[in-house]
This record gives C-alpha cells, sequence and structure tokens, in this order.
C-alpha cells in the first residue's frame, strides 16, 4: 500500500515552498535595484569627478592646456574610500595632467560616446579593474578633442554591494526561520479538530458503535465525521443483526446437539455396564436421525448465509423458468408421493413469449425448493406448482389445498427462526425466511396469499420478465 | 418416581427417558403441550421435565394450566435459550426450576431430585428408619453400614415407603408411581416386590406392614 504521509507535512511543505521561493525572488530583486542605484550614484559622483577635471581644460587658440597643478587635479577627484587614477589626454595621444600610463579607453568605446555624454566601463589596469568614466571635450573652432578619464577601485562598490547583501538577505534568513515553526503551530492548530476526532475514534471500546459528536466539529470535517456516522450506524446494524442470527442459529443447534449427547451417552453406558451386548437398535436409529435433523438445520443455515450474502461466483443467467419449474416439478414429486400427497406442474402462459427472467438458477432450486418442500409438509394433500407469465412479470405459485393460515401466522411467516403450530421437530423454521431472501437477492419477491378462487395457500415468486433478445 | 416428560425432539425426548430411567425413575414422554395436558389429566406425576418450545401449546401455556388446575407437582423447564428473561419468565410462570440445552444427565437428576426434597420438605438424600438407611441418589439400602443390595424395581418400592417411614401409603399410589406407559406395573405386581423386600429386610429390625383396605406402611419392629 502506498504511504501518503501525514496531512500536517502535505501542508507544510507546499506552504513552506510557497513563501521560500517569492522571498528568494524578492530579496535578489531587492538586492538588484540597490546595487544599480548605488552604482548609479557612485556613476554620478565619478562623472562629477571628470566634469571638475574638465572644467579646468583651457583653449588658447585652438590648443588644449589643464589649467591647474596635478596635485590640485588629483584633489578635484580625491576619495577616501577608493583609490583614484585620471588622465586628461588629447587625441593625438599628449598627457595634460594624470596618470599618462592610464590605459586608452577602447576605440570603440569613445567611439559610441557622443559628443559631452560621459560614457562609463569598466577597464583592468596594473592598479586593478577600475570603474571608469570617459569624458570627451571639444572646443568650437579647435581641430583636435580632449579627453578626461576617471578611474576609481571598485572595492569600493563591494564593500557597499556587501553591506547591502547583508542588510537585506539577513533580516530574510531570520524571518525564514522564524516563519518555519510559524507554520507548524499553524497547521497544527488548524488540524487540531481532525486530531481530536482521531483520539476520540482510537478511545472507543469496540463494543462502542455510537455516533461521533458533531457539536464542536468544524464545516470541513463535518461531511466526513456525518459518513463516519453513517457508516457506524450501518455497522451497528449489521452486528445486531448478526448476533441475532448467532443467537438463533445457537438456539436452533442446541436442542439436535443435546440430544445427541445423551444418546451417545446411553450408549456409552450401556456398553460399559454391558460390553458383549449388542447396542439399543431404538437409540441407534434415534441417533442417526438427530444427526440428520443437526445436518439439516446446518444446511438451512449455510443456506440461509448465502441467501443474504449470495457469493460473487453465482451465476445470474436469463433463463425459462419453464424448464426450470418442470425440472423441480420432477424432482419434488416423489418426495409428495412419500408423504402420500400429490404434486401438479401447471405451466400457464399468455402472448406465447418465453417466461424468462434473471435468476441465479442454484440459489432459486433452493429457494422453490424450500417453498415446495413446506406445502409438502405442512400443506394439503394436493400442491400445484403454476408458471404465469404476464406482461412485465414471471410468477411461479406454490399452491396447496390446505386450510389457509391464520392472521397471526402469517405475520410471522417469513420471520427467520419461526415455526408454525403444526411445526416438526425437524424444521428450523428458516425454509421461508431463506426462499425470502433468496428472490430478494435476485431482484424478485416471495409473497404469501390465499388463493382467491380456490382457497389453500399460494406462494408466490415475482421476477421482471426479463427483455427478450432471441 | 413417575416423571413426565415434555420435550418434542424425538432424540432428546429418547435420550432423558432413558437417562431417568437408568436412575430408577419411571418416564412418560410425550411430543408437544396438548399430549402433556391429556398425560396429566390421566395420571399422577411426581415431576415433570418440560419444554418451552413445544409445537401446538407452548411450555408456558401447558405449565400455565396446569397451575390453573391446582398441580403442584414440582416443574423443570427445559429451554434452548438461556438468556435471562427466559428464565424469568419460565420461574414466574410456575416453574420450579430451569436448565438449558445441552446439560449433563448429573446435573438433570441431582436437579430433579433436589426439587423433589423440597417438594417432600426434607433437605437430604437419604431416608432412615432406626438403623436402615436409603440413599436415594446412589439407590443404596443398608442396614448398620451394610449393603442390601437391590433390583431397580425394589429401589423405587423402598423409596415410596421410606419418604414418610411409619405412614401407610396407599396402593393405588405405588402403582401409578411405578408404572409408565411403557411398562404398566400392577397391584400384583406391587405384592410381589413387597414379598421380596420383606425376606431382604428379615434380618433387620424393618418391616413392611400390610394396612388393611390402604396399602403399606414401613416401620420398625420394636415400635
Amino acid at each position: 500500500m502506498k504511504r501518503t504521509g501525514s496531512l500536517r507535512t502535505a501542508l507544510l511543505y507546499p506552504l513552506l515552498w510557497l513563501w521560500v521561493i517569492p522571498a528568494i525572488i524578492a530579496t535578489l530583486t531587492a538586492f538588484w535595484f540597490a546595487g544599480q542605484a548605488t552604482d548609479t550614484s557612485f556613476d554620478r559622483v565619478l562623472k562629477d569627478d571628470a566634469l571638475a577635471l574638465a572644467a579646468q581644460v583651457h583653449w588658447d587658440g585652438g590648443r588644449p592646456s589643464f589649467s591647474a597643478d596635478s596635485a590640485t587635479a588629483a584633489s578635484l577627484v580625491f576619495d577616501s574610500l577608493s583609490p583614484s587614477r585620471f588622465v586628461v589626454r588629447t587625441e593625438s595621444g599628449e598627457t595634460l595632467v594624470g596618470n599618462a600610463e592610464f590605459p586608452a579607453p577602447a576605440a570603440r568605446r569613445l567611439a559610441s560616446a557622443k559628443k559631452g555624454e560621459p560614457v562609463f566601463f569598466d577597464v583592468t589596469t596594473s592598479w586593478g579593474v577600475l570603474r571608469t568614466v570617459a569624458l570627451q571635450l571639444t572646443h568650437p573652432g579647435a581641430p583636435g578633442k580632449v579627453w578626461v578619464i576617471v578611474g576609481e577601485a571598485k572595492s569600493k562598490r563591494d564593500q557597499i554591494s556587501q553591506e547591502l547583501a547583508a542588510a537585506i538577505f539577513l533580516p530574510a534568513a531570520c524571518v525564514g526561520f522564524l516563519i518555519v515553526p510559524l507554520l507548524y503551530i499553524g497547521i497544527r492548530y488548524g488540524l487540531a479538530p481532525a486530531r481530536d476526532i482521531s483520539d476520540a475514534v482510537a478511545r472507543r471500546s469496540i463494543e462502542d458503535l455510537s455516533p461521533l459528536p458533531l457539536e464542536d466539529t468544524p464545516d470541513e470535517l463535518r461531511g466526513f465525521v456525518t459518513k463516519i456516522n453513517d457508516l457506524l450506524g450501518r455497522l451497528a446494524e449489521a452486528i445486531v443483526h448478526e448476533r441475532h442470527f448467532i443467537a438463533q442459529a445457537a438456539h436452533q443447534l442446541r436442542t439436535p446437539a443435546a440430544g445427541i449427547k445423551l444418546l451417545a451417552e446411553d450408549l456409552l453406558r450401556s456398553h460399559r455396564a454391558n460390553p458383549t451386548a449388542p447396542p439399543d437398535t431404538e437409540v441407534l436409529q434415534e441417533l442417526a436421525a438427530a444427526s440428520d435433523r443437526a445436518s439439516h438445520v446446518v444446511q438451512q443455515l449455510l443456506a440461509m448465509a448465502r441467501a443474504e450474502f449470495p457469493a460473487a461466483s453465482q451465476q445470474t443467467l436469463t433463463a425459462d423458468l419453464k424448464d426450470v419449474i418442470n425440472d423441480e416439478g420432477k424432482r419434488w414429486k416423489k418426495v409428495a408421493e412419500s408423504f402420500r400427497k400429490r404434486l401438479v406442474v401447471d405451466v400457464m402462459l399468455t402472448g406465447g413469449r418465453p417466461p424468462r427472467a434473471t435468476i441465479q438458477p442454484t440459489l432459486f432450486e433452493e429457494a422453490l425448493g424450500n417453498v415446495i418442500e413446506n406445502a409438502i409438509r405442512y400443506g394439503g394433500e394436493t400442491i400445484t406448482l403454476e408458471l404465469q407469465g404476464s406482461e412485465n412479470e414471471v410468477l411461479v405459485h406454490v399452491w396447496d389445498d390446505g386450510p389457509p393460515l391464520s392472521t397471526t401466522e402469517v405475520a410471522s411467516l417469513f420471520v427467520p427462526f419461526w415455526r408454525g403450530e403444526s411445526a416438526t421437530s425437524s424444521g428450523s423454521g428458516l425454509g421461508l425466511a431463506i426462499a425470502r431472501k433468496a428472490a430478494r437477492s435476485m431482484r424478485g419477491e416471495l409473497t404469501y396469499s390465499i388463493d382467491p378462487v380456490r382457497r389453500g395457500n399460494r406462494f408466490t415468486f415475482h421476477f421482471s420478465r426479463a427483455i427478450d433478445n432471441a | 418416581m413417575r416423571v413426565l416428560l415434555v420435550e418434542d425432539d424425538p432424540a432428546l425426548r429418547l435420550g432423558v427417558r432413558r437417562a431417568l430411567e437408568a436412575e430408577g425413575m419411571q418416564v412418560d414422554a410425550v411430543p408437544d403441550g396438548d399430549q402433556a395436558i391429556a398425560a396429566t389429566a390421566t395420571a399422577t406425576y411426581d415431576l415433570a421435565v418440560l419444554d418451552i418450545n413445544l409445537p401446538r401449546k407452548d411450555g408456558f401455556g401447558v405449565l400455565q394450566h396446569w397451575r390453573d388446575r391446582g398441580a403442584g407437582f414440582p416443574v423443570l423447564m427445559l429451554t434452548a435459550r438461556d438468556d435471562v428473561a427466559d428464565k424469568v419468565k419460565a420461574l414466574n410462570a410456575g416453574a420450579d426450576d430451569y436448565l438449558a440445552k445441552p446439560f449433563e444427565v448429573a446435573e438433570l437428576v441431582a436437579r430433579l431430585r433436589a426439587l423433589l426434597r423440597r417438594h417432600r420438605g426434607v433437605s437430604t438424600n437419604l431416608c432412615t428408619l432406626g438403623d436402615l438407611q436409603f440413599d436415594i441418589a446412589a439407590r443404596e439400602l443398608s442396614w448398620k453400614g451394610e449393603r442390601i443390595a437391590l433390583s431397580p424395581r425394589e429401589a423405587a418400592l423402598i423409596e415410596l415407603l421410606m419418604a414418610s417411614p411409619g405412614k401407610p401409603v396407599f396402593k393405588e399410589r405405588i402403582v401409578s408411581a411405578m408404572s409408565s406407559w411403557r411398562s404398566d406395573f400392577s397391584a400384583n405386581a406391587v405384592e410381589i416386590y413387597v414379598l421380596k423386600l420383606r425376606r431382604k429386610l428379615e434380618h433387620t429390625d424393618v418391616r413392611i406392614s400390610t394396612v388393611r383396605g390402604v396399602g403399606y406402611a414401613m416401620e420398625l419392629t420394636t415400635g
């Protein structure tokens, strides 16, 4: 069986992922935007440094010169956090001020720069990777151009970046550590009613099938608990029914068991008193008869169980009941004769359609047999087995010409273990109950009526007429 | 002791009848309530063993019939049900005891003897007259501790006579108690068994005297 795990885990993991993924995306985005803003700010400062240097460039007759000395120029780009390098260089490569070894930016970068617009880029130098801004200066009438290039070490930006990371990721991580137990506690609290129901069921004894209380059950679990209560109700009903049946079955078996025990003890007692004497024939005969009766009761009890819960393996088919009735008629004719009674088979069909019905043949034969046997044992001198077909129904009547049963008897006729006034000791009181249960398990019915014309007792099996495919 | 057994199951009826007969009881066995009522109309019984679940008229109906007509003999009811409600119903209906099937013969016999003792107002199975003792349960007669061998019929006669020592027992009562439908016991047979017992008691201080026109009484020769 596949193990599905706990509901708590099933809720915790999705909720955790729902929190972790957006939290990661949000912090990364925040970090990126903060980094971008910082870079832009530093670039602006760098640009200001370049503009400050550019302000010191003068044009004399179209020739550029730098009006301040090197120390002043260095002070214009001084930064306490990261060392700066700079150069002011003509297009022809003449250095007006600054670090002559500052490498010239790639031509493609400078070419893309519009006149007067600063160009930012990273460049690898002997001082390391520098964030650099290049500013092109021109002068009306002057043929050449001047480049003001200022670079600063990226250490300042890296440090700020680390500080930003710490400021953004650390609180997020802390909240994350706090969120997990909070989610766990929340889920646990939310699932408490389900746990209470589970505990209430676990605390119960095997005998307690009373419904679970619904008063404090949340709406989401109310339907579930109602279904459990329905199940408990059906279970209790089935157990009561089963216990009653077992008690009745035990009751039915006690009498033949007591008789067999006494007769066996009698034989033993006689044998001990006189080992050479033959056993008493009367005792032996009665012992055999008692065993037969006990065996009959056991068979009836099993038949009752079969009728109540027909095996899935029982073959269900659409059969012509005329054949079944004729076969059963032949089988029971001899039994009727042994009781000095007469069994007649009469098939009354209308419309020429075969009387087909969907039955389980073995079960139906058993049920019909019980009703016929009942009529032979307790009914009149003549028993008639009749098959009647109508538009929608197929009816099988077992009619006997005995005196009709009293209203009291009719009321209890199909009650398991009920035995009539004229019942013999061999009857278990199960025959008719088995027959009715069998009929119902085949979606049919078994009823009793007094024949309106002939009087007597009439038991009728009702089955829906099967649609003829043939 | 004559017992009426009312039981519809043939095996149980035969088994109980034979078991009780082996204990020296005379048993008439009938299969239904109607026959049970008919039996008590024609014979006198010391005890009845009555099944509850009977065809035609059930055990409760039969018991009610007997008690309504003043029949006071003890009745032990037999049933396949052993729930308390049935026991209470049986005892309330006038039964003196109750036994659930299946049962041990020894228990049935012991209960029947106990019922009979209670009915006769005695508390022991021993009947004593002088040095003569009869153990009802063991069916043994002894004088001064010495056993006197008895046939079942002789034991049944001694049991009747020693139930009320010194008092006469009607001959008709003896005939009825020692008869059953299967073995009729005549007045002449009573005389023969009295004669046999007198011979066996010759050496004791107890005698069976004839009470003319009434029956027999057991008494001490010294009295």
